[in-house]
């Protein structure tokens, strides 16, 4: 984490210069986690690729006003959460609602193992609340520790923490279930 | 149950790096081993691990980037013209000329910088046969004489008469022939009007597609998600985000119906000096609409393209080829209303925008 995070910063330094190596580098590095966020919150692969599109088009259009203080990862966090927002408001996308039973079916037995797990998981995480979800991605996918992430979720710290843990506990509940089941 | 919770709070502070005393977390692990409820808790937390992340297309990030320069690149013509709009102060070796052989001098008064070489030599070429065709016109009106001069570039148009080589005019071509947008070849006239059709035009993350045809036999498995766009598909549809399909030729792109058929839609390009250039658009929800400036290019207040755009030269068709004043060519190509209708812009009634090529 350490060593990313310094290599974040002097690729962000060198992007704000004008190098899109530099900025290509950072994009290359984040897509995943900012994918697998826009995908947990809509639901739906092509939705999360818009968003990913324009999360990074927003970071590199903003790059100029990012205090460098901050961690790019809080940043990039932010950018991120809002941006789906963004798009829901803008009526471009909406979540899909997931029902939890849906999860409870996503394991059929000619799947591979770790093919069924991942969609289990994944169902689950979307069946999340969305306040429980948004911070555990700030916690678990981003790497904020629960002050940047009660920052950028301007909840208290307690909040968050409480959030975090009440989703482990729910995606545990929902995966013992579906295991039990299977 | 207070035990439990204590002992699954502490895993969690734990994996999240929460300072933890190393006897807390021995005795929430023992708990654990003993507890069917924090063992399946335990178990829930190893197997979201164990699951990975949601795998983005591997080809994303460079889409990505594709979007991020495609961004930078109309934020700097924005940046251009909003610079171009600011009031100019008119060389003293500029004059105006009432007509001459450029289709947009034809039918707007044409500023015209007489210290670009390029400009001096396109003045010297059509400077002549004005001259003869202004004899012969004689007495002929001023508006006469543009009805006369709109004639020969007609000809020059059509690549069976002019001499320029099929297969550039084939490039400058429109790369399809939408059904409703009216024929293209050679018998007819090429001094498109403002009111032509529209052809089936989309837009797609800033340019311009064309309906090419119905795609019924495209192997979907080979195509995948590259953007979307909000259109009707057709003149009276619902506008909707309906989400763009590409295959192995990233010029050409798909779009499904709402009863699933496909329909294919080719990328509006034009050559240009040797490079490829293409049509940008702002938004287009419905068929016969024309593709406009995008946002971030300022429309020109004057007719010779002014204080925006300045004439750079004509293509071999004929068509004149206009540069933003500050920029240059380099962020792109703009082409004035009413270009033949066998030019790329197909006659549209606005001025057009043409990024380069990535």
């Amino acid at each position: 984490m350490t060593q990313t995070t310094t290599d974040d910063a002097v690729l962000v330094t060198a992007a704000k210069g004008g190098d899109l190596d530099a900025f290509e580098a950072l994009v290359r590095r984040h897509t995943g986690v900012v994918y697998a966020h826009a995908y947990r919150f809509f639901g739906e692969k092509t939705a999360a690729e818009d968003a990913v599109q324009e999360v990074f088009v927003k970071v590199y259009r903003s790059l100029g006003d990012f205090d460098e203080r901050a961690r790019f990862s809080t940043w990039l966090y932010r950018v991120t959460r809002n941006t789906c927002l963004d798009m829901v408001r803008a009526g471009k996308r909406r979540p899909i609602p997931v029902d939890p039973l849906d999860v409870m079916s996503a394991a059929p037995g000619d799947l591979a193992e770790q093919v069924a797990l991942s969609t289990s998981v994944e169902l689950a995480m979307h069946a999340l609340a969305p306040e429980d979800r948004d911070a555990l991605s700030a916690v678990a996918l981003f790497g904020l520790s629960y002050d940047e992430a009660a920052a950028a979720l301007g909840v208290p710290v307690g909040t968050v923490k409480s959030r975090v843990f009440r989703a482990r506990r729910s995606l545990a509940a929902t995966l013992a279930f579906e295991g039990r089941r299977a | 149950m207070m035990e439990c919770l204590e002992a699954q709070q502490i895993i969690s502070d734990a994996l999240d790096k929460i300072a933890v005393d190393d006897v807390s977390v021995e005795k929430a692990k023992l708990h654990c081993t003993t507890c069917a409820e924090c063992n399946s808790f335990v178990r829930g937390i190893a197997s979201t691990m164990r699951a990975g992340l949601p795998q983005p297309p591997t080809d994303l990030p460079d889409r990505v980037m594709d979007a991020v320069r495609a961004d930078r690149e109309s934020r700097a013509v924005a940046a251009a013209t909003a610079a171009a709009a600011a009031p100019v102060r008119v060389p003293a070796e500029t004059r105006t000329i009432d007509s001459g052989p450029l289709r947009a001098q034809d039918k707007h008064g044409t500023v015209v910088n007489l210290s670009d070489p390029s400009t001096r030599r396109a003045l010297v070429a059509w400077g002549s046969a004005a001259a003869v065709v202004l004899i012969a016109a004689g007495v002929f009106a001023n508006q006469g004489v543009r009805q006369i001069l709109q004639r020969p570039q007609s000809a020059v148009s059509d690549s069976r008469t002019s001499g320029v080589p099929f297969e550039e005019s084939t490039m400058m071509a429109p790369q399809a022939t939408p059904p409703g947008a009216g024929q293209t070849d050679a018998s007819t006239p090429s001094s498109a009007t403002p009111e032509a059709a529209a052809g089936d035009y989309i837009a797609v993350g800033g340019a311009a597609y064309i309906r090419s045809g119905e795609a019924p036999d495209v192997d979907r498995t080979g195509l995948r998600a590259s953007g979307s766009t909000n259109s009707s598909l057709d003149t009276q549809g619902a506008v909707t985000a309906r989400d763009v399909l590409v295959g192995t030729d990233p010029s050409r792109v798909y779009v499904e119906r709402d009863d699933r058929t496909l329909v294919a839609f080719d990328r509006v390009v034009r050559e240009f000096q040797g490079r490829q250039y293409v049509l940008q658009t702002g938004p287009i929800e419905t068929y016969g609409v024309w593709p406009s400036l995008p946002p971030g290019v300022t429309p020109p207040t004057a007719d010779d393209g002014s204080p925006v755009f300045r004439l750079l030269t004509t293509d071999p068709s004929g068509t004149g080829i206009y540069e933003p004043v500050t920029g240059g060519s380099s962020v792109g190509i703009a082409v004035a209303p009413g270009s033949s209708a066998t030019d790329p812009a197909r006659g549209n009634p606005g001025w057009t925008w043409w990024a380069p090529a990535r």
